[in-house]
């Protein structure tokens, strides 16, 4: 018997369709895999099967925990089943713990609701299961708050919350999403490790098909509120029934066609540079707190060529594109750009500044959003003023937003009507419209669904073709940087630990880290994505 | 966590040293000569020598500062010159009226404010959420005094329950003396127990919306356990900010109200010395009452060590 | 887009505020000024709108013109508050961290920390009742209430990719704060002013009522207040008249406050049950 059966479910939340004939199951012991890009009801499913929906959505069909229906049950039947029958388990751990209350009391707290136990009882209990899920043993004491551990072990303490009433069944949203592709890796091990041992079943939702290919013995995949292929998840990568799962197969470690050729010409030049905080807060204390964001980084960007850089968080790569762009102080060494000197302390003229542009991560928060596109595409200008005429810009706005596959009417509308494929479209053609001959791309497709990526690198890799562009790619993902660089850097605690070509990095990595780095990467097996 | 401590003790000491500095020149420097200022135009030249003696106003402005800062940290507030007793002796009888209503006053709007907030927000969006948040805008719109009014039409002039004002003196026993402090107490908290119930109301609502009440709903609790276990201490942070900071209108507002119900309150002391041009009464209570908040200020501080284990520590 | 009733009730009561209080610079059924004993004490009538004081002058027209001060000085006040507040809170937000930042809020939050009665009790004591004592005593009060709100909604959007562009295009701190911070936070501000205007109308009764603001025969609401207390057990018409009209303006304003704050940023997010 399932632990869990998904029945024809559908769900509507506000005339708005969100899932439509959903069928799904569990069974006893398995890893159950739900993949899908945003927006694709992924996340509208896990919290339909536990119910915890607004109160104005409609819902129909059945959803069974094992022989009872629980898609009828009222609330107060429904909290018996949470945190004791069935868990879930979210995205952003520290946003899902309470911050005024001790881990241990919140991983007790099931305990408390659903079993009889005392409360000396539950904290040991808990205790235990905080063992049991690697936490180390410092940490295992009663007075420790959430803010006080790291990502990866809060995500740790959740999974501890999760499991500590020994259900039958976790669901998982994304619980690797926001974490370091090496904390990524110890966690779907933990998870992995939970089902064999102890037979509970897992519901893993996420976005990452290597994740699933890796760990998952069966795979739904998601668009649009419908479960579009479902299947043993080999079977699945292999036969690639319906198109959507070919596209986002396709899509996965993906490949511009068009590599650059870098000349040997010297373009950007950072020499041994470094740059260091103290913490705010101690300057009260005893000891001054000195952070070391950058440790003499050196690299060097030849023209036509794309170097990649690769680090995990805390690794200083949005410091160093900071430092380069020229708005952030550093202590010693020398930014050099073409010949002309990049030093945040020193006043910095137009025309060297117009020699480099960035696009950013996050669609939302790259544009002002009072204003029109064209104005905000033709934002560089302040760089060569007095040289373009109004007419000159607005050409130049309508020809950027062509080669970015957007049209001229666009300039006319607000950054809001756009999605975040093309908000990002936009970006590059604000980065391009002055002609500069270095774009730093700081994570500027880590935020993007992954066949929107897809189209993204292309884009990159035809205009830097094109236009003899440089780019400085930054990425946590090493598959996307080893894909478009030509030169790669790794980068960790502000410390460069290695550089080499893009195939050497992934084949032949020589420092540990990037060992480690190389190994936490999930890989779907080569065979399966030959096809056949 | 001792940081904390010792840089809120920093602004409060530092406050309280820019306040004095300004009550200063604003009393003593501003109007030119205090003395004349004191006696009016009218005033013979041979009397206003005489008090600026008196006032010691024959050294330097400099001097007059630091004495007056050192008398007040030894407590000596100076004498007044209407009453001819040292200020000190006015302001403690004064206290014993002030003190009391403001306690009261907070009592009051914390009791009635948080489970009104809590009450609107766990119905958040229906009818008694529309109901609660329609009579706060309203305790809110109405001036204090005027609600003191109302409450003296009710309660003594029609009802007879209370007396119009006026306080019998604690040795005429605790109970009745809370009982003449009542109507102005009451008078007090309305608009500040409106305010606080908003601020609890919107405060709950918004961990409603974070993630950790949904791992709390997850987890089996029902909507109330939830809110209860989980939303209600973590929204008393910018509560407590609120309280703290409504302090200081509670004050102004004590003020009024003691005029209202002709209280023998800081307040009056403040209007009577300005009637009665005794600048040195006025410079000496203005600067108490923003020690009050000041303190204040610095107890919800402390307040939030208690409450948020995020400023306890370092990682 | 589902206008909320609050909202609606609120730009009404604010409109009619208004319109009363233009209308009064023109025309009002009664003189207020003269005094008019023979009439005095009477109950709402037709002639009489809502009846006449204890020196026979129409209250209604007195709520009128009373309603000229009230909103002058709660005006002018806001204003005050605004011209000095918000700039100071660019210049903080502008230098985040720095010791600018750091000055500007330790004044900000010395100033909260006088009892703002008592400051305005210090200006007058020092310099005499008046209107424009009052206007400075409640605006230095609104400037750190502005310099703080826009402080906080400033450094929000300081920290958004857009505003990197902006310092990588080569723009300074001064344009950045003008074209890129100043038009997001607007609607914000805006909201706050009408707050504070409100705050500043219950401000100058309550200085009025205690004799510190505009002096006789100028009408103020706080002291037709002030003036009917000792009356109000056989007139209490006196005392319930202005207080309501305090109670409505208010409330009107606060109303179409809030209800700006809300239409101006929806929630979209549905929070679980």
């Amino acid at each position: 018997m399932n632990v869990l059966s998904v029945s024809d479910f559908s769900l509507t939340i506000k005339n708005k369709n969100i899932l439509k004939d959903v069928c799904l199951n569990v069974a006893p012991g398995q890893i159950v895999g739900l993949a899908g890009e945003s927006g694709s009801g992924k996340s509208m499913t896990a919290l339909s099967i536990l119910n915890l929906l607004p109160s104005y959505s409609k819902r129909t069909g059945k959803i069974f925990f094992k022989d009872s229906c629980i898609s009828d049950f009222s609330d107060k039947e429904m909290c018996r089943i949470r945190g004791d029958k069935i868990s879930l388990i979210f995205q952003e751990p520290l946003a899902a713990l309470n911050p005024l209350k001790t881990i241990q009391s919140q991983v007790a707290e099931p305990l408390l609701i659903h079993k009889n136990y005392t409360k000396r009882e539950a904290n040991q209990v808990a205790a235990d299961t905080l063992h049991r899920v690697g936490l180390p043993k410092h940490l295992l004491h009663r007075d420790v708050y959430p803010h006080e551990i790291s990502g990866g072990q809060q995500q740790r303490v959740l999974i501890a919350k999760g499991f500590v009433a020994k259900p039958n069944l976790i669901i998982a949203d994304e619980p690797t999403t926001s974490l370091d592709v090496t904390t990524q890796a110890g966690i779907l091990k933990l998870l992995e490790d939970l089902v064999k041992s102890e037979g509970v079943s897992l519901l893993l939702i996420t976005h990452d098909l290597a994740v699933l290919s890796q760990c998952a013995h069966r795979v739904a995949i998601m668009k649009s509120g419908e479960i579009v292929e479902e299947g043993e998840t080999e079977e699945v990568f292999r036969q690639r029934k319906s198109q959507y799962t070919r596209k986002l197969l396709d899509s996965v470690n993906y490949s511009p066609a068009n590599k650059s050729n870098p000349s040997g010409k010297l373009l950007l030049s950072v020499d041994n540079i470094s740059s260091s905080y103290v913490s705010s807060e101690s300057l009260f204390a005893n000891k001054q707190a000195k952070f070391q964001v950058l440790n003499n980084v050196t690299l060097k960007i030849f023209e036509r060529e794309i170097l990649g850089v690769v680090g995990e968080s805390g690794s200083g790569k949005s410091t160093l594109v900071k430092t380069i762009l020229g708005v952030h102080k550093y202590e010693n060494g020398s930014i050099i750009l073409q010949n002309k000197k990049i030093d945040a302390s020193k006043y910095i003229d137009s025309e060297t500044r117009s020699l480099m542009q960035v696009v950013f991560q996050d669609p939302y928060g790259s544009f002002n959003p009072r204003h029109k596109i064209r104005r905000l595409v033709a934002e560089p200008f302040h760089l060569v003023k007095g040289v373009f005429t109004k007419k000159d810009i607005n050409d130049r706005v309508d020809i950027a937003l062509r080669e970015v596959g957007l049209s001229s009417d666009d300039a006319k509308r607000y950054i809001h009507e756009f999605s975040g494929g093309q908000r990002q479209r936009i970006a590059i053609a604000r980065a391009l419209i002055i002609k500069p001959k270095l774009i730093i791309l700081d994570e500027a497709v880590s935020a993007l669904d992954v066949s929107i990526k897809a189209q993204i690198l292309d884009l990159l890799a035809e205009l830097a073709q094109r236009h003899a562009l440089s780019y400085l790619f930054v990425s946590h993902d090493l598959s996307v940087v080893q894909n478009v660089s030509n030169r790669v850097i790794v980068m960790q605690k502000g410390t460069v630990v290695e550089e080499g070509t893009a195939s050497e990095i992934l084949s032949s990595p020589k420092a540990d880290y990037t060992k480690k780095l190389v190994k936490a990467i999930p890989k779907i097996p080569v065979s399966w994505l030959s096809g056949g | 966590m001792f940081s904390y401590v010792f840089s809120r003790m920093r602004v409060l000491i530092l406050s309280l040293l820019f306040a004095s500095f300004i009550i200063f020149m604003m009393i003593e420097i501003i109007p030119g000569d205090p003395a004349s200022f004191m006696l009016g135009i009218n005033a013979e030249p041979e009397t206003i020598q005489a008090l600026k003696k008196e006032l010691g106003l024959d050294v330097s402005k400099f001097q007059r500062y630091l004495d007056w800062i050192t008398g007040m940290l030894a407590g000596d507030f100076g004498v007044s010159y209407t009453y001819r007793v040292p200020v000190s002796e006015l302001v403690l009888s004064r206290l014993g009226v002030s003190i009391p209503l403001a306690l009261y006053a907070i009592l009051l709007s914390t009791i009635i404010a948080l489970p009104v907030g809590l009450f609107a927000a766990a119905n958040h969006g229906g009818v008694r959420d529309w109901s609660v948040m329609g009579f706060t805008q309203l305790g809110i719109a109405i001036p204090n005094f005027w609600f003191a009014m109302v409450l003296v039409l009710i309660f003594s002039i029609y009802l007879k329950w209370f007396s119009a004002g006026g306080v019998p003196g604690w040795e005429k026993g605790i109970l009745l003396n809370l009982k003449a402090l009542t109507l102005p107490a009451f008078a007090l908290a309305l608009p500040q127990a409106s305010i606080l119930a908003r601020v609890m109301r919107s405060a709950i609502i918004d961990t409603l919306s974070q993630d950790y009440f949904r791992t709390a709903r997850a987890s089996g609790l029902t909507y109330a356990q939830a809110i209860f276990k989980h939303a209600f201490r973590n929204a008393l942070i910018p509560v407590l900010t609120i309280i703290g900071l409504q302090f200081s209108f509670l004050i102004a507002g004590a003020i009024i109200i003691e005029n209202v119900f002709f209280l023998p309150g800081l307040g009056r002391l403040i209007f009577q010395g300005i009637v009665q041009r005794d600048l040195i009464v006025v410079e000496s209570v203005v600067m108490l009452l923003v020690f009050a908040v000041v303190l204040v200020n610095f107890l919800v501080d402390m307040a939030y060590l208690v409450v948020d284990p995020r400023l306890r520590g370092n990682k | 887009m589902k206008i909320p009733l609050a909202f609606i009730i609120g730009c009404i009561l604010s409109f009619l505020f208004l319109v009363m209080t233009i209308v009064s610079l023109f025309w009002i059924p009664h003189e207020v000024e003269k005094l008019n004993i023979l009439e005095r004490l009477k109950g709402p009538s037709y002639q009489y709108f809502l009846g006449t004081d204890h020196f026979g002058r129409d209250i209604f027209s007195m709520l009128m013109v009373g309603g000229q001060t009230s909103i002058t000085v709660a005006l002018i006040a806001v204003a005050v508050g605004m011209i000095f507040g918000i700039p100071l809170g660019l210049l903080a937000a502008a230098s985040r961290q720095s010791i600018w930042d750091d000055l500007i809020m330790r004044s900000n939050d010395l100033i909260f920390a006088f009892p703002s009665l008592v400051i305005a009790i210090l200006i007058t004591a020092v310099f005499g009742p008046s209107a424009i004592n009052a206007i400075i005593a409640i605006g230095i009060f609104n400037v750190p209430v502005f310099a703080r709100v826009t402080r906080g909604a400033a450094l929000s959007i300081w920290t958004l990719d857009f505003i990197l562009s902006a310092r990588i295009a080569g723009k300074g701190s001064l344009r950045i704060s003008v074209e890129h911070i100043l038009p997001n936070i607007l609607s914000l501000l805006i909201v706050q002013g009408s707050i504070q205007f409100s705050l500043g109308i219950l401000a100058e009764a309550g200085l009025s009522y205690v004799g510190l603001g505009v002096q006789p025969p100028t009408p103020s609401w706080g002291r037709m207040l002030a003036d009917s207390q000792t009356m109000i057990s056989f007139a209490p018409n006196l005392a319930l008249f202005p207080g309501i009209t305090i109670i409505l303006a208010v409330l009107g304003l606060n109303l179409l406050g809030d209800g700006a704050r809300d239409l101006l940023d929806p929630r979209l997010q549905d929070k679980i049950r």
